[in-house]
């Protein structure tokens, strides 16, 4: 495989998948904050 | 009092099962190779930000809105566009009738595959003599499979039972148990195939023919528009599906970053898919010799999946084991779509009064009725393919009419830029919906028509009795539209008994 190719498979699976994993972390990370809010004012 | 999902993560499950079908493993390997690898990949990641996310944001908030199937969303949204509602619900239901006969498909090579390995195990040759299960042929078993007739009825209506079933169940019993399962053993399932495609000697090749780039190809306006079919056709986005998951949304939850989520999990999955097929293509075959078979549309578009890779993954060792699995992936992909297909329809009805055992008989009963035709004979099949598929570009175009006519603006400050949005959007969204979407539809639809007239039926285009025609798309859209605006008062009135 070449160099080209194997720069451009990592930065279209970065991009996808990179995104993907990205997005979950980030809602992962807004629920809790928005647990903990709902915790503290119930 | 509608039910809801649990959890943000339940309604995203749901999402994310929604979106990743047979288009995602089945359809998509093939067009990568069909245009060249790598240059297709980008226009297929930037439309997925022009033409899915945008569309899924409008339907999680047209859904969230008016708590409604199509019909009455679009109703609820203005009086006037309860026909655009009825056309997107039925196109969507349109093409259920044909996807439960393609779930049918994939239920019958998952089992014989499973039957393959358990024949293997005990010695046997086989069912079909001088080449396996598979047949002698390349193209024996799907011939034989699809000639018997009852064959693929009886898996058509295994296909309607079951998902039925998982709708009878209800929103959290039904739909969030069944994607709780479903959707991580899909993308575990497509990660073991990834690893078992990579891992292979001579996989690199068909790494490098996915990925080795070529500048000059994005010069071709053909991959653009492929990629972008590509991507209107495999998110599901402006299928109204979306729409009836944001029915039992929590109110307080987000829809962009929701949009986002789901839009890139799908573009996950198909990543995955390619990943699994063509470095498997590619370490058997010499790289000619892949290239063609990658291409491969074969019968019904059967091509590379349901021929090929049955014969290519006995070459393998373990081939049998990793085809069973290839397979489940692939009915998994299915059935998860399939549902959110019949509760669409099923939401529809319910919102005229009926209860959930009343409507998922009626839609049940109706798909596997007006699925027969496509089941029996691949013309009717065809057709309603190339017309509802068609239909489903003109149903994005009206998600974003029906917002520009209740005001872009206010749609995005009242449903994408509130508080209960964890990412703004900004007016970024006001250009996509009012100027990008109708072009991308525009010229989506004048390059499908222009093939119809130029390679598909250059001698008889306009005739409406013909599978691939222009006429045929008008004709049957016309007459749905026209039926729509006929009974559209009595409808709207139905819908909004006691509304003024």
């Amino acid at each position: 495989m070449s160099g080209p190719a194997i720069a451009m498979m990592i930065v279209i699976c970065g991009l996808v998948w990179g995104g993907f994993v990205s997005c979950i972390l980030f809602v992962k990370r807004k629920e809790r904050g928005k647990k903990a809010r709902r915790d503290k004012f119930s | 009092m509608k039910e809801t999902f649990t959890s943000r993560w339940s309604l995203l499950l749901a999402a994310l099962g929604m979106a990743v079908g047979t288009g995602n493993i089945w359809r998509f390997p093939r067009v990568i190779a069909q245009n060249g690898g790598a240059p297709f990949l980008i226009p297929w990641i930037i439309f997925l930000f022009l033409w899915s996310i945008p569309l899924l944001m409008i339907e999680f908030g047209i859904g969230k809105k008016t708590r409604m199937g199509t019909i009455g969303a679009f109703g609820s949204m203005n009086r006037r566009h309860t026909w655009m509602g009825g056309f997107v619900g039925f196109c969507t239901l349109a093409i259920t009738f044909y996807y439960c006969v393609v779930t049918g498909w994939c239920f019958r090579y998952t089992f014989a595959s499973l039957v393959d390995i358990v024949s293997g195990w005990s010695g046997s040759d086989g069912c079909l003599p001088g080449g396996g299960l598979w047949g002698s042929e390349r193209t024996s078993f799907w011939t034989s499979f699809n000639a018997s007739g009852w064959q693929p009825v009886l898996f058509h209506l295994i296909g309607v039972l079951a998902g039925s079933y998982i709708i009878y169940r209800g929103v959290v019993n039904g739909i969030e148990r069944a994607n709780r399962i479903l959707l991580p053993a899909l993308f575990l399932l497509l990660i073991v195939a990834v690893v078992r495609a990579v891992s292979l000697p001579g996989a690199s090749a068909g790494l490098e023919f996915l990925f080795g780039m070529r500048w000059g190809a994005l010069l071709d306006y053909r991959i653009w528009l492929q990629g972008l079919t590509q991507s209107a056709w495999s998110t599901g986005a402006g299928w109204g599906l979306i729409l009836t998951y944001a029915v039992y949304m929590r109110k307080d939850d987000d829809i962009v970053a929701n949009s986002v989520l789901a839009g890139l999990g799908n573009n996950s999955a198909s990543l995955l898919a390619a990943l699994a097929v063509i470095p498997t293509v590619f370490a058997i075959l010499p790289a000619a010799r892949a290239i063609e078979v990658t291409q491969d549309t074969g019968p019904l578009s059967t091509g590379m999946t349901f021929i090929w890779i049955p014969k290519l993954f006995e070459a393998i060792p373990g081939g049998k084991i990793f085809l069973f699995l290839f397979f489940l992936a692939l009915s998994i992909a299915a059935i998860s779509s399939l549902i959110s297909m019949i509760e669409m329809g099923t939401r529809n009805v319910m919102d005229f009064g009926l209860t959930r055992k009343k409507g998922i008989a009626i839609v049940g009963s109706s798909i596997f009725i007006l699925g027969l035709p496509s089941a029996l004979n691949p013309s009717f099949f065809q057709n309603q393919d190339w017309v509802w598929s068609l239909g489903l570009l003109l149903s994005g175009l009206l998600f974003a009419a029906t917002v520009i006519g209740y005001g872009v603006e206010r749609f995005r400050t009242e449903l994408l830029d509130s508080d209960d949005n964890d990412m703004k959007l900004g007016k970024i969204f006001n250009i996509l919906i009012k100027y990008v979407i109708p072009i991308e539809f525009a010229a989506l639809i004048i390059w499908w028509f222009t093939q119809a007239i130029l390679v598909y039926d250059p001698q008889r285009w306009w005739d409406p009795l013909r599978p691939f025609s222009v006429g045929t798309c008008i004709a049957q859209w016309g007459i749905l539209i026209l039926l729509m605006l006929i009974f559209q008062k009595r409808i709207t009135g139905l819908l909004f008994k006691g509304e003024r």
